[in-house]
């Protein structure tokens, strides 16, 4: 959505245009619940973390820095909700996530299932993710599903960039060390990647 | 990866991170290729890190609408917020309950030392004396705060650059939370929207007395006067409200057109 239109929005939601904050709801949700989905592992979590996030963003809308991007002020907001609910139900929560990350017993029920080779990435992929910390997790979430630069990333997760990096780069590390285990993924083409 | 010794591996996985940061420009991109390539258990492994990461993505390509239930649920919370404003003049009546008690029980200190207060004859039970001044005050305060949060409204539909006020940049915002804190001998009202502000900066309000007088004849006719500051965020808000008695219980909130902080509260007793 180009900037111009998104201020528009905006503007029109903080009025209480319900149209005008549905739009931003439906082009914010898929990244928001993803970016959720892969940091706890669960759909339940994930919904109601973005349902919630999405709320108070509405509401706030008054608060909003224009200078800033609305989806990087969205983002701030869901992790911060996130956070605050893992720490509330903290230790079971932790223990929630991983068991259901281990085992990935609800996936959200896809419209269009993909083939078989796509299902055992995915399954392969949220694996070795399990193997993360939280931290190199949410790094490598924000760095490769949602493309955020290193910059970004340092100033959403309050780090200095360096140590964004070597986050990142411990977290690819540990990835690779599994999946090899794992022996998985052997099938690719080395052009996929070139 | 190769085990071929601890320097090549240190390379070959440096020359592995810039290449998955994308830090690399091209011609440097496809030299770390051809290094990467010429092993190939090396290779293989890269392949399996590259389609992990490059599934990541296609996560985001689905998720439920979570729209209808979102607004919704603003929708529900609007309505609630809606009626805990009219909720707010019980919680101004608490709140001026504790002043009451704290402005009464300051009278025995301040009658101590200052001449220009009179004790209560015995006629009048200290509860009668805080009941006047719970009307007196709690009136004054819900008054002033329907004001307040009336500005607050107002300064919604004021381009933000023209919200100036205290020299700040004041954000306009509702609902307003209200939150009585007795703090010694003050009522102070901390005000808090969902924005930082209010009208002023720290969005609270004291009532602080800095002078009280309670004159109660033998006929029965009480009177009871009593100066008080406003203040708002550690500054002194320009009027000096005085009001008085339980015999004369208008008490009138006003805020001055010009945007300077400038209230004017209560209705003038007289008060010198």
């Amino acid at each position: 959505m180009l900037k111009a239109e998104e201020q528009r929005l905006i503007k029109k939601a903080a009025r209480g245009d319900r149209d005008a904050a549905g739009a931003i709801i439906r082009a914010h949700q898929k990244s928001v619940y993803a970016y959720l989905l892969r940091m706890s592992g669960r759909p339940d979590v994930a919904e109601d973390v973005t349902q919630e996030a999405f709320v108070r963003v509405l509401m706030n809308l008054d608060r909003f820095d224009p200078r800033y991007r609305f989806s990087t002020w969205v983002f701030t907001i869901a992790r911060r909700l996130y956070v605050n609910a893992c720490q509330k139900h903290k230790p079971a929560f932790d223990t929630d996530i991983v068991d259901g990350w281990q085992s990935s017993p609800c996936r959200p029920e896809r419209p269009v299932e993909g083939d078989e080779q796509s299902d055992w990435t995915r399954a392969s992929l949220d694996d070795a993710l399990s193997q993360l910390s939280t931290q190199q997790r949410e790094i490598l979430v924000l760095f490769h599903q949602m493309d955020w630069p290193i910059a970004l990333i340092a100033k959403h997760v309050g780090m200095p960039e360096g140590t964004v990096k070597s986050h990142l780069h411990r977290g690819r590390r540990r990835m690779r060390e599994y999946l090899n285990e794992q022996k998985m993924f052997a099938e690719h083409e080395w052009e996929v990647w070139t | 990866m190769n085990p071929d010794g601890g320097q090549g591996n240190f390379d070959r996985e440096r020359l592995l991170q810039d290449l998955l940061d994308g830090t690399l420009s091209g011609e440097r991109r496809e030299a770390a290729m051809i290094e990467l390539r010429a092993d190939p258990e090396n290779a293989q492994e890269l392949v399996k890190l590259r389609a992990a990461l490059e599934s990541m993505r296609d996560d985001g390509e689905y998720a439920p609408d979570f729209s209808p239930a979102i607004l919704a649920e603003i929708g529900r919370r609007q309505g609630f917020l809606a009626r805990s404003m009219r909720g707010v003049g019980t919680v101004v009546r608490v709140a001026a309950v504790v002043g009451a008690i704290a402005t009464v029980g300051a009278l025995a200190m301040i009658r101590e030392e200052s001449e220009g207060v009179l004790a209560p004859a015995e006629s009048a039970p200290m509860t009668q004396v805080a009941n006047a001044f719970e009307r007196e005050l709690g009136s004054c305060v819900r008054s002033f705060t329907t004001e307040a949060h009336q500005i607050g409204v107002e300064l919604g539909e004021i381009p933000e650059s023209a919200r100036c006020f205290g020299n700040r940049i004041a954000r306009a915002s509702k609902p307003l939370a209200i939150e009585p804190v007795q703090e010694g001998r003050f009522l102070r009202l901390n005000m808090s929207t969902e924005s930082e502000d209010l009208v002023v900066r720290g969005g609270h309000i004291a009532f602080e007395p800095f002078d009280l007088r309670i004159e109660l004849d033998r006929s029965g006719s009480h009177q009871s006067r009593a100066a008080v500051w406003v203040v708002g965020s550690g500054s002194r808000w320009t009027p000096r409200a005085t009001y008085a008695s339980y015999t004369w219980p208008v008490v009138q909130a006003e805020h001055r057109t010009e945007r300077s902080s400038s209230f004017g509260l209560g209705k003038d007793a007289g008060y010198p």
